[in-house]
């Protein structure tokens, strides 16, 4: 069976490897993401560079991972940078939501690599994957 | 989905009046959101994205300086007091648009939109980037002396001038981060303008000394003292003053040199009231006004800092002062009431001098006696000068009136000339 990355056409413009298969594997995870109260807002499972094309990156590395969606291993750890992020970034809940949502990755969602010491990690999605039902918002952040 | 962004009014300019090289990313989360540069002309900026339409990207572009950011990623200040503190005091807004458009518009620190500071504290995060090591090597984070706000002398060269800075903190609300209360800060700009004003003609309203064999007025002497606002920064909070008029005097030593040299040996002094009776050469209004800039600091409980670069020498001055030391100082220059010295020159010989107590008697060839002390200047010198051969001394004499002492006459050896060479 031949695997296709959601944004293909858009990686393979790309001068690295991307995703970089020594990092990124298929993964069954329970995660965690930040999302609208909204759980069908068509932006809650949208890379950062599909939503806004303008955004960029200086390397080529940062460049791939506009094309990936950030989970969370723990709640804790979702609601933690949420706020770290929004104390940095003023309109930060206007663009990534205000709520956390939770669910699982199957392997034929994608690649995901390790969560860092944060538990965030990224996940490239493959053709055809949606998330749509699969996410249940469990709480709302209140700054 | 947002497609407007928020309305700002300022001044439209069509490109960024510096060029920008990117250092590294402060916050990268999916994409860059907070990154520092470094401008051609060695300063530091820093692009923080603001807002995101659906077309369009607004971030904010704005100078800083490496203290802060320092502070910053050592987690001692949270984001939004870099955000905003702009070290100018402006924003360069810049919305670039997909279609490649580019609007940038500047804004005075104060009219950035509340919206667009973050609500809540956030230090840093070590997670934010993966660039901290190359913005610490970059920007020599490391070799910054935690003890010293800034170098003073790197701000001269940059400058291209002689600065003063007087640096202020304190623990009360008279001074926060970039903020100073308005009337302590005319205060203590205006004590130290007179300092430097009475400490300008204490030097140069002498007949001795000559500028280019011209004597200069009251008002010229006085206009030496005055330096313009060049600058804040935001690091408690600092002020830079350059010198408008500089003289060279026939050493090479600028107005600006000998007044301030003069104001920091004042300050050398302290509270010790022995160390301060050596030295003459500060006249009653010199030591008023000093009184009065430490009556500014003590009234005030703020922390002072001075310093003073002289950016062609590459030499620096500081110095340091607060409630306690100020009151201490005050006390001391209370405690005595001196009458201006003067100074005159006589030809004798010496008949008597002490290298290790400093002191002296010489004997004029009309027979008067006088007993004093060395200069501070001269007191390595003082082995070279055999008794009973002919010098011509000037020597400074004023009157002492300690509290509660019969009044006294100091004599002070200013400088000494071989009458036979």
């Amino acid at each position: 069976v031949t695997i296709s990355f959601k944004y293909k056409e858009e990686l393979d413009k790309l001068d690295c490897e991307c995703p970089p298969l020594t990092k990124y594997k298929t993964v069954i995870r329970d995660c965690f993401r930040w999302v609208y109260e909204d759980i069908n807002h068509t932006n809650n499972f949208l890379p950062v560079k599909i939503i806004n094309s303008n955004r960029t990156s200086p390397d080529c590395e940062g460049y791939c991972s506009l094309y990936t969606l950030s989970f969370f291993k723990t709640l804790a750890n979702a609601e933690d940078r949420y706020r770290s992020l929004a104390g940095k970034y003023a309109k930060f809940p206007e663009r990534y939501g205000n709520s956390i949502a939770q669910g699982r990755l199957f392997e034929r969602d994608g690649l995901a690599n390790d969560p860092s010491e944060n538990g965030h990690f990224e996940l490239h999605e493959f053709e055809n994957v949606s998330f749509n039902g699969r996410f249940t918002i469990i709480k709302k952040i209140k700054l | 989905v947002i497609s407007q962004l928020r309305k700002i009014q300022g001044i439209n300019i069509p490109n960024l009046p510096f060029q920008l090289e990117r250092v590294g990313d402060l916050l990268f989360f999916d994409w860059p959101l907070i990154t520092i540069y470094i401008s051609t002309d060695n300063f530091i900026y820093i692009k923080s994205i603001l807002e995101e339409g659906d077309d369009v990207i607004r971030c904010a572009i704005f100078k800083t300086d490496k203290h802060l950011i320092k502070s910053y990623i050592d987690g001692e200040v949270p984001y939004v007091e870099v955000l905003t503190n702009p070290q100018d005091g402006l924003y360069f807004i810049e919305d670039v648009y997909s279609d490649g458009t580019t609007l940038i518009t500047i804004i005075a620190g104060y009219a950035l939109d509340k919206e667009y500071i973050p609500q809540i504290q956030s230090f840093v995060d070590k997670d934010d980037s993966r660039d901290f090591p190359t913005i610490i090597s970059t920007l020599h984070l490391d070799q910054i002396d935690t003890s010293e706000a800034f170098n003073i002398l790197e701000e001269a060269q940059r400058a291209k001038s002689d600065l003063i800075n007087l640096h202020f903190s304190s623990a009360n609300n008279v001074v926060g981060y970039g903020k100073m209360q308005s009337q302590v800060f005319g205060e203590a700009l205006i004590s130290y303008h007179k300092l430097s004003e009475v400490t300008a003609v204490s030097i140069y309203n002498k007949p001795k000394i000559d500028i280019d064999e011209e004597k200069l007025t009251i008002k010229e002497i006085k206009r030496l003292a005055v330096s313009e606002y060049s600058y804040s920064k935001a690091a408690s909070f600092s002020v830079f003053l350059k010198p408008i008029k500089v003289v060279i005097d026939n050493d090479g030593e600028s107005s600006t040199e000998k007044i301030q040299s003069s104001i920091f040996s004042l300050f050398e002094i302290g509270d010790d009231f022995n160390e301060l009776k050596k030295h003459p050469e500060f006249s009653v209004d010199v030591l008023g006004a000093y009184s009065s800039f430490l009556k500014v600091v003590s009234d005030n409980d703020i922390k002072v800092d001075v310093r003073y670069a002289n950016v062609v020498e590459r030499r620096s001055y500081f110095n340091s002062f607060n409630k306690s030391k100020s009151e201490k100082i005050i006390k001391v220059l209370a405690e005595t009431k001196f009458t201006d010295a003067v100074l005159k020159t006589y030809e004798g010989a010496f008949a008597g001098t002490s290298s290790r107590k400093k002191i002296f008697e010489f004997v004029t060839t009309n027979g008067e006696v006088f007993e004093g002390k060395f200069a501070a200047s001269l007191t390595d010198q003082i082995y070279k000068y055999p008794l009973n051969h002919p010098y011509r001394v000037d020597i400074s004499t004023r009157q002492e009136e300690s509290t509660g002492k019969k009044s006294i006459k100091q004599h002070i050896v200013i400088s000494v000339k071989d009458i036979e060479n």
